[in-house]
């Protein structure tokens, strides 16, 4: 069973980026489970495959909307689907840098994979996932967590 | 002596002893062949040059003897003597340079090895020449004034006709001196020459004679060459052919065997032959010169990368046994990660072995053999797992074993079903604290009749999860601020909850196919299950509510040191809409008629009751009205004043709202959420939800409680619900 304080890892991971980069918090809203193996995404997901002591994947998945405001805020006025895909990228290796800098050797984490518009290429390697909504603004994106 | 023999030829016959021969056979031809067969050859050009010298100067002492008589005839003759002077001269020089080119010392031949066989410093005429320079230094004094003479010998008289004159006298005179002395001394230089003619012949043969001998061995040894240059050949087309073939034979080996396979050098570098495995199991191909260390860097902790390191330097050390260093073999299984590239990982075992290598007992490499044990290593793990998720089960199975099987497979649909709505309500999306909280008693309300049910059932594991789930939910209500990270423990609690749940129903499924198995034995969980489906007629709940309860109430009393009967009346009549509602209702409701009414056996005898309690549950039909659920205890009954105590201090109401509620009223107070009179939450009571679910169930299905009592004496609740039952998703939509 997952521990608390891992799944936390991943979610400040993510917070902690628009936090940083566009200095407005993001709140987490009420997480689930999804027990279906089919956690769903949004229009863009950054992927980070895990093994080591948990197997699995965590990612991150957003709305075009949000990104695109997101990329504002950073004063970045290039919103193409190349510079978005970008980011997605970015919040997913925060992710994955924060749970190397808590979880250390014993997490093996891959290159964070960006898959946008293609939602059949995110399978869970699991029937059951965590989901966290990850509110910001009038946004809503959401983390998963799956793993073993 | 044979096996002597065999022992000297047997080095020979190798390649490098074929080699040696040849180099010893091509020096001998040097030696033996061209060298002398050089000189040989020289010393018969030389004799040939000499022996046609010697045939020129031969013919010139007769030559001389002749001119010499001629000049004599014609002198007597008084005719001509010029032209025989001419030859004359021309003889006496010819002889002259050729005895000194035939007497004169030859330069010596430097590579002269057979001694003095005319090719060496000797002159031509060797031994000779002595002599004839004698007999032509003898000869010259008496040529000498013959051939200084000039002029012309003859006087010519008319009457006398021609005589000679002085000079001719003279030359007369000279001449017959001349030829007497010639008479000597010519025939001793023809003699002189034969002589030496016969030594140059004797030499050309003797030289021809051994260059034939020469010719012949360089022959032989040639023949030997050529025989030990195709043997060699031969032999070492046949080597470089098995080389071919070995070579042939590593790479098939190397690029077939399933090992990684590769050695490392005293630097701990890889080596540039390697099997191709390596390549499959570490999905890359820059081996040859590769670090030892890089190739784990990526794969393995650095910890174990620093031990590995160590262990193979080791290894090296000559003097360390090399069995006894692979007991501490820190790769003996190691988990690798490689990168699939999607985001996922293709994680595999591992196991490296090391050995050392050695040519002429000197340690050169380390082979380093890789091999994949991920099928081993997975069905270990596997293994592991199942024994104990077996030892799980059986505590699990011995948890379930003593429940009937109908009361189980209901509660199990039913838990099922109150964790899909927790999860249902957890997945709401909720922004602000007050959407936060609003989940709080719904959670409550569900999880609450999971742990009464399991409570009744006696389903201790899952009783005691629900009660952390609600300990967390209780903290949440006390909480302020409320977000959602704070509803991050619950949703582990649930999957924990969920998981257990799911293996206990696993459990049940798996028990239930031994039993399909065995259809003979009735006795059985399974099919003791159908016996009982078989009995309920047609839409109708089964018996086990009331069984569950009867547990649920004996467990109660137990803990909480009563002593109470339940007596259940009606159950058989709950239709099926309302099997769940009614069974939940019951479970709060007998669990609060035992907890807050029935009294200590003590304080009952000293009232004058029996000291065991008595709870009635009553389902009746009631016609077009619907129907009737009844509870009610032979306890305490309500205490209006304690009532309002306790929602005085729990802030549900002020003191002078108190003063002011009527008997109604203070009853209302009991169906508040978070209400209870008892002071510390146990398993049974205490979070001050029983009353308010019951209320809750009853609202939902469209019915309406109502409470009645008697100090010291009863308590009655009374559900009233409708005939048909409101549906409960409908409410939870709203």
């Amino acid at each position: 069973m997952l521990k608390e304080a891992e799944i936390r890892t991943f979610i400040d991971g993510a917070t902690n980026y628009f936090e940083t980069s566009a200095q407005q918090a993001a709140s987490i809203g009420s997480p689930y489970l999804v027990t279906d193996g089919n956690p769903g995404t949004f229009e863009y997901t950054g992927v980070i495959g895990i093994t080591g002591a948990r197997k699995g994947m965590v990612y991150f998945t957003a709305p075009r909307g949000m990104l695109t405001v997101l990329l504002m805020r950073m004063q970045e006025t290039d919103t193409s689907d190349e510079n978005i895909k970008d980011l997605v990228g970015e919040v997913a290796n925060t992710i994955s840098g924060n749970a190397r800098r808590d979880f250390g050797k014993n997490f093996v984490i891959s290159v964070p994979l960006v898959i946008a518009h293609d939602a059949d290429k995110v399978t869970a390697p699991h029937s059951r996932s965590y989901v966290i909504p990850i509110n910001w603004r009038t946004h809503s994106a959401k983390l998963v967590v799956c793993l073993e | 002596m044979n096996s002597r023999l065999g022992g000297i030829l047997k080095p020979l016959l190798t390649p490098a002893g074929l080699l040696v021969l040849v180099v010893i056979l091509g020096l001998s031809f040097v030696a033996i062949v061209l060298v002398p067969g050089f000189e040989l050859a020289s010393e018969v050009a030389e004799t040939s040059t000499a022996l046609k010298l010697l045939g020129e100067q031969q013919r010139h002492p007769s030559l001389i003897r002749a001119s010499l008589e001629s000049m004599r005839d014609r002198l007597g003759a008084r005719g001509y003597i010029q032209e025989s002077l001419d030859q004359l001269r021309a003889s006496n020089s010819q002889l002259d340079r050729g005895l000194h080119e035939m007497t004169v010392e030859r330069p010596g031949n430097w590579f002269a090895l057979t001694g003095a066989t005319g090719a060496s410093g000797a002159p031509i005429a060797g031994k000779h020449a002595a002599q004839l320079l004698d007999a032509w230094a003898r000869e010259l004094v008496v040529l000498k004034p013959v051939l200084a003479y000039h002029g012309v010998p003859y006087r010519d008289n008319e009457s006398t006709g021609t005589n000679l004159n002085e000079s001719g006298r003279d030359l007369e005179r000279d001449l017959n001196a001349a030829l007497r002395a010639s008479r000597h001394v010519l025939p001793q230089l023809d003699t002189e020459f034969t002589a030496i003619a016969n030594a140059l012949q004797s030499t050309n043969v003797r030289s021809a004679t051994q260059l034939r001998l020469v010719m012949i061995s360089g022959l032989v040894i040639a023949l030997a060459l050529v025989v030990l240059v195709t043997v060699l050949l031969k032999a070492r087309q046949r080597q470089e052919s098995s080389l071919r073939q070995a070579r042939q034979q590593t790479a098939d080996i190397l690029r077939t065997v399933k090992d990684g396979l590769f050695l490392l050098d005293l630097n701990l570098v890889i080596g540039s032959a390697y099997s191709g495995a390596l390549e499959t199991l570490f999905q890359r191909k820059d081996f040859a010169g590769l670090a030892f260390e890089d190739l784990l860097k990526s794969i393995v902790s650095e910890r174990t990368l620093a031990t590995a390191l160590k262990f193979v330097k080791i290894l090296w050390a000559e003097r360390t046994n090399e069995k006894l260093v692979k007991t501490i073999n820190p790769l003996g299984e190691v988990e690798v990660h490689l990168d699939a590239g999607n985001g996922k990982f293709d994680t595999r075992y591992l196991q490296f072995d090391f050995h050392r290598v050695r040519v002429d007992g000197e340690m050169t490499h380390v082979l380093v053999s890789v091999s994949d044990v991920t099928a081993r290593v997975d069905l270990a793990n596997e293994l592991q797992a199942s024994q104990s998720k077996a030892q799980g089960q059986v505590d699990t199975l011995l948890g379930i074993l003593h429940i009937d099987p109908a009361q189980l497979s209901s509660f199990l649909g039913d838990s099922s079903a109150a964790m899909k709505m927790i999860n249902a309500v957890l997945r709401e999306p909720a922004r602000e604290e007050g959407m936060f909280r609003k989940k709080l008693d719904t959670l409550f309300r569900q999880v609450h009749s999971v742990k009464g049910e399991a409570a009744a059932l006696g389903l201790s594991s899952i009783e005691s999860r629900a009660h952390a789930f609600e300990d967390d939910l209780k903290s949440l209500k006390e909480k302020p601020a409320l977000s959602g990270n704070d509803f991050l423990p619950l949703v582990i609690k649930l999957d924990d909850l969920l998981t257990h749940l799911q293996s206990v129903g696993d459990l049940v499924s798996r028990l239930s196919r031994l039993h399909i198995a065995q259809p003979e034995v009735v006795h059985t969980t399974t099919a003791v299950l159908e016996q009982e489906k078989q009995k309920q007629p047609e839409g109708r709940a089964d018996s086990g509510v009331a069984a569950t309860l009867q547990q649920l109430a004996a467990r109660v009393a137990r803990e909480n040191n009563k002593e109470a009967s339940l007596k259940c009346t009606g159950f058989d009549m709950v239709p099926e809409d309302y099997r769940r509602t009614v069974k939940d209702i019951g479970v709060q409701a007998v669990r609060n008629a035992i907890v807050h009414g029935i009294e200590a056996p003590a304080e009952r005898l000293s009232v004058g009751k029996a000291q065991q309690g008595m709870v009635r549950l009553t389902f009746q039909d009631v016609g077009d009205s619907g129907y009737k659920l009844i509870v009610e205890d032979d306890g305490q009954g309500l205490s209006t004043d304690r009532i309002k105590e306790v929602a005085l201090k729990k802030g549900f109401i002020t003191a002078e709202r108190a003063l002011s509620l009527d008997t109604k009223q203070t009853f209302a107070l009991l169906f508040q959420p978070g209400f209870s009179t008892v002071e510390t939450a146990t398993m049974d009571a205490g979070r001050g939800v029983g009353m308010n679910l019951i209320a809750d169930l009853t609202n939902q299905v469209g019915g309406r409680v109502s409470v009645a009592t008697s100090a010291g004496k009863f308590t009655r609740l009374t559900m009233t619900l409708p005939r048909a039952a409101k549906r409960a998703d409908d409410i939870e939509a709203a």
